[in-house]
């Protein structure tokens, strides 16, 4: 109850501050940290990605900011009027729909698509340094876990060994999980969930004590909080295998060192002993995948430089020279090509392998 | 012939050994006659043959011949000279020439009795810059003036209102073409009737593929003989080599349009033409006898018509009707741009009535039919022009069927090329042509003249846009003309900008030369390319690297010109001279400026008040948000707010400006 009072609170002074600019006869004005690439720092001492200090500034009257600036404000009302006051939590989408309305007299809508509103409720977790879930805002739910982990959830216990094949379906908001116990060595966490499928059905999690989790492309920030839960309370080693392309490094770098877009959270969201289990350009060759590349796009070629400059990467030789071999390659190689050297290629021979011999990239 | 009733020995040499004149060794010879008839048909005779001469009528007076005293009666006299500059015509009056450093014309100057001296002395003097003439006196050496040679000359019987052309034979051809070309030509035949025009355009559906197109104009009409040969026989006019800015030009537009309807409907052309209120019309079903080139006669009769005059013709064709860049009603809509003196009816197949009324009643300046410039020709037109000629000698050839050359000119241009003045033009060789070609670009020839050109003008060419398009900002601006290759031109252009013009897309180009709107082909058209290389960012339109500028506007170019270089017969669209393309260009800049400079006024303002409103709209909804948000009274907010939007309106422009970025 103290939490949500204190986000509330925040919410509160933010509007407070503004009335005392109108008070004065000022332009009102409200402070955002920047997040953008440029206020990004990289804290070699946390490996972590951290906010800078750069502030950009949102004033009404100015015909650039105006409609933000009202989208602001109303955005944050909703929040603290509609969800905070009242305990509820409302999914991104939801307060798309409570924000999205026409203005009086105008052709002009407060909001005409989800990711405006979106975008200001990342603004208004960094102005008041709360997170999405602590304004009672949830995202879509995108992940599953199965493998030997009892857990309590809302009151119930979940024993993730025990629920088929689909496995537990992971919350945006997990602060309030409970770890019950846990019968494994590692976690192995996958971009894509054809892979995790594939796993399931070869029982993979049961035969190597392990516990497995997925996302649908890009990591949720449940998941993310999940694995830093599970990393940091129970000390269990976290593998991440994704494809063999700028994305997929890009999935593991956002689980290791945190988002730009959320660097204001690396502390709860970044796990920076997490591994890279693969696939990584030595695979490509040891294991004969070289005929599955896929040519990059140029898409793919600027993310790839990119992401090879980014400070967290500059300066690691081991990652410096996939980065070079997959430029040199020119193609991608999903995890699924494993599959071309027998269905249970992957379950069998390829992971244990890459386990037992500690193959992995940091 | 001459002496007292007798002709000279002189005269006798040269009848018996088949001479011309200006083989003899005198440098006059005299005619006298009573007949007055006989006087007037020897000028005429003298001048069709490009002869140099004077006339003079003497009073009735006695006279003693050989100590006899006769009555003489009144007299006609003629002096022909036989080397070309004894002419008066080649003399200026003395006392217009001021100051001279040339001996020659010094001591012409001096003589007594000398009242003229030589157009010819005076001329190279001036080009040698040894004298200095009065003002005036430039512009009449400049001038055109000179004798045109008469080629034929037949009595008609003539008694309508209006004289079409007299200098040309058969007659003019002032109607052609279906729907385009017919427009264009009725115009024609108006401009130089001196007719308001008014065209009536009406295509009726006579089955999904099948149209009757009907056009009628208010022109001078035609006379009965030339109905059939104008509509129904191909390349008749007389167009060919005139040089004149004119819609039609060679006589190719209504027989094909005949021919078209007769292969694809096998209907005869239906035609009716009234040349007076008190004349009857003529009517005519007429096809083309495609085997030989002429009309076939189906039909003809006199109908009552109540109409003045005018002319009206009727097809039957096979086509599809279309809407949009590529139509017969863009196509109207753009003439009626153009010609804001005509009146235009339009009746489409889907039977609605389009009516384009006029923006002035007063017509254009008629264009002047000019000579070709020596600069502006070409080789091989150069040797038909020296094959059909009637001139006898080189020189009289040059200076009669080109402008801008005098007799010395002539002279220069057969010595730099070898050739003698008297030569014959039949008797020039190929080599002998080339070589004259050569000297006549190398040597120095006065401009030709620019009133050979009829432009729009900068303020019909605005209203005529005005009447047409639905904007809020006109310009226009009609450059002077220049010279290319020997080949006056004129480029106008106008933008109309804002209003109800389509904001989203590529701004609209409307090409006309002369008067004629260019559908087709505009990719291949150097408007198009002066157009697309203009900045049009600088004049406040958007534009992304040479493509055609995107905004709310219109932009229309003319070009006006006696010989307007088309890439193709099509007269689609205009070939790329860098001399063209750079004038359009300055237009377009000219125009360009005016626009840039209003849209810097208005629209901004107008954005700006835009957004003033927009804020107005917004604070309510920012204040109850606020209150909501803080908790305090949203009364108070909103009027805190409407506070500071009153005292930050002065200084928003400021605020509005690139500095507006957030972050």
């Amino acid at each position: 109850m103290a939490k949500k009072n204190e986000s509330k609170k925040a919410l509160e002074e933010l509007g407070q501050k503004i009335v005392l600019d109108l008070h004065r006869g000022k332009n009102p004005e409200i402070n955002i940290p920047v997040r953008a690439l440029s206020n990004v720092v990289f804290d070699k001492k946390t490996k972590t990605l951290k906010l800078g200090d750069k502030i950009g500034s949102r004033s009404f009257f100015n015909v650039a900011h105006a409609k933000k600036f009202l989208q602001t404000v109303e955005v944050a009302s909703i929040l603290k009027k509609e969800l905070l006051e009242s305990g509820k939590h409302e999914h991104l989408r939801g307060v798309f729909y409570m924000a999205k309305r026409t203005i009086p007299g105008t052709k002009v809508n407060i909001v005409d698509e989800q990711v405006e509103s979106d975008k200001i409720i990342e603004d208004l977790e960094v102005i008041t340094g709360l997170s999405r879930e602590q304004l009672h805002v949830s995202a879509n739910k995108m992940g599953s876990m199965i493998g030997n982990i009892i857990l309590e959830d809302s009151g119930d216990t979940i024993d993730c060994s025990k629920l088929g094949r689909g496995g537990y379906s992971i919350p945006s908001i997990v602060d309030e999980l409970e770890f019950k116990k846990i019968n494994a060595k590692y976690i192995l966490y996958m971009e894509k969930a054809s892979t995790y499928e594939r796993l399931v059905e070869d029982r993979f999690w049961e035969k190597n004590q392990s516990i497995l989790l997925t996302s649908q492309g890009q990591t949720t920030r449940g998941i993310r909080r999940l694995l830093q839960r599970l990393s940091e309370e129970k000390n269990l080693p976290i593998y991440v295998l994704v494809d063999q392309d700028p994305w997929g490094v890009y999935i593991y770098s956002v689980v290791k060192y945190g988002s730009i877009n959320l660097a204001g959270q690396s502390e709860r969201l970044t796990i920076p002993n997490v591994k890279f289990l693969g696939i990584s350009c030595d695979d490509i060759i040891k294991y004969d995948l070289k005929r599955h590349l896929i040519k990059f796009t140029d898409q793919d070629i600027a993310r790839l430089k990119q992401i090879s400059e980014y400070e967290w990467f500059k300066d690691n030789k081991a990652w410096q020279r996939q980065l070079k071999m997959m430029k040199e390659m020119g193609g991608k190689v999903e995890i699924q090509s494993l599959s071309a050297r027998g269905t249970s290629f992957i379950s069998e021979k390829y992971l244990p392998e890459k386990i037992k011999n500690k193959d992995f990239l940091e | 012939m001459a002496g007292d009733g007798y002709p000279t020995a002189d005269i006798f040499q040269l009848l018996k050994n088949n001479l011309t004149l200006n083989k003899l060794a005198v440098e006059k010879v005299t005619c006298a006659t009573a007949s007055f008839d006989l006087y007037v048909g020897l000028q005429y005779l003298l001048s069709s043959l490009g002869m140099a001469y004077s006339a003079a009528v003497k009073k009735a007076q006695p006279r003693i011949i050989n100590g006899i005293k006769a009555n003489f009666g009144k007299g006609y006299y003629i002096y022909v000279y036989c080397s070309g500059e004894r002419s008066p015509i080649n003399f200026l009056p003395k006392e217009s020439v001021v100051t001279t450093t040339n001996p020659q014309m010094k001591h012409s100057l001096q003589r007594e009795n000398q009242t003229n001296i030589s157009f010819n002395i005076v001329n190279r003097s001036l080009m040698v810059e040894e004298c200095i003439v009065q003002t005036g006196i430039e512009e009449f050496l400049n001038s055109d003036l000179g004798v045109l040679r008469i080629k034929k000359i037949d009595r008609i019987s003539y008694d309508h209102e209006w004289v079409y052309d007299i200098s040309v034979p058969d007659c003019e051809n002032f109607i052609a073409g279906v729907g385009a070309i017919l427009c264009h030509n009725s115009l024609d035949a108006c401009t130089e009737a001196k007719i308001l025009p008014e065209i009536k355009v009406e295509i009726k559906k006579l089955a999904e593929d099948r149209f009757k197109v009907i056009v009628e104009d208010n022109g001078p009409g035609i006379v009965k003989e030339q109905i059939p040969r104008i509509f129904a026989k191909l390349l008749y006019g007389s167009k060919f080599h005139r040089l004149r800015q004119s819609m039609g030009q060679q006589g190719i537009g209504i027989s094909a349009s005949v021919l078209y309807s007769q292969s694809t409907t096998g209907k005869p052309a239906l035609i009716i033409s009234k040349i007076h209120p008190k004349k009857p019309a003529h009517y005519y079903e007429l096809k083309i006898d495609t085997a030989k080139n002429e009309p076939h006669i189906l039909k003809e009769e006199v109908r009552e018509w109540n109409k003045d005059h005018g002319t009206r013709i009727e097809l039957e064709i096979e086509g599809k009707y279309q809407k949009g860049r590529q139509s017969v009603d863009e196509f109207i809509k753009s003439a009626a741009v153009v010609n804001p003196h005509a009146r235009f009816v339009y009746i489409t197949p889907e039977n609605e009535k389009m009516v384009f009324e006029r923006a002035t009643n007063d017509l254009p300046i008629e264009a002047k039919e000019i000579m070709p410039h020596p600069y502006g020709i070409e080789l091989g037109t150069l040797i038909k022009m020296l094959a059909e000629t009637s001139s006898r000698t080189l020189q009289s050839f040059l200076t009669t069927e080109f402008c801008r050359i005098g007799p010395g000119t002539a002279k220069e241009m057969c010595g730099k090329a070898g050739l003698k003045a008297e030569m014959k033009p039949h008797s020039i060789s190929h080599d002998q042509a080339e070589k004259l070609f050569r000297s006549m670009q190398e040597i120095k020839v006065i401009a030709p003249p620019t009133d050979c050109l009829s432009p729009i003008g900068s303020a019909l060419l605005e209203k005529g846009l005005k009447k047409e398009l639905p904007a809020e900002f006109y310009v226009a601006v009609s450059r002077s003309p220049v010279v290319y290759r020997g080949f006056p031109f004129q480029i106008e252009c106008a933008i109309g900008f804002g209003g109800q013009l389509d904001k989203e897309f590529q701004v609209k180009l409307m090409r006309f030369a002369n008067r004629v709107p260019l559908l087709y082909q505009q990719g291949a058209c150097a408007i198009t390319e002066a157009v697309t290389e203009t900045n049009w960012k600088a004049y406040g339109l958007q534009q992304s690297g040479n493509n055609m500028p995107v905004g709310p506007a219109v932009i229309v170019v003319h070009m006006a010109s006696v010989w307007v270089p088309f890439t193709s017969e099509a007269k689609d669209a205009i070939a790329h001279y860098d001399e063209i393309i750079k004038e359009i260009k300055l237009a377009l800049q000219e125009c360009g400026r005016k626009l840039g400079l209003y849209i810097r006024k208005h629209i901004r303002a107008q954005e700006h008040q835009e957004r003033m409103n927009l804020f107005e709209k917004y604070i309510p909804e920012v204040a109850s948000s606020l209150a909501k948000l803080s908790g305090e009274k949203r009364a108070e907010i909103e009027q805190n707010l409407l506070t500071i939007l009153k005292k930050e309106t002065s200084s928003m422009n400021n605020v509005n400006g690139e500095n507006g970025k957030e972050e």
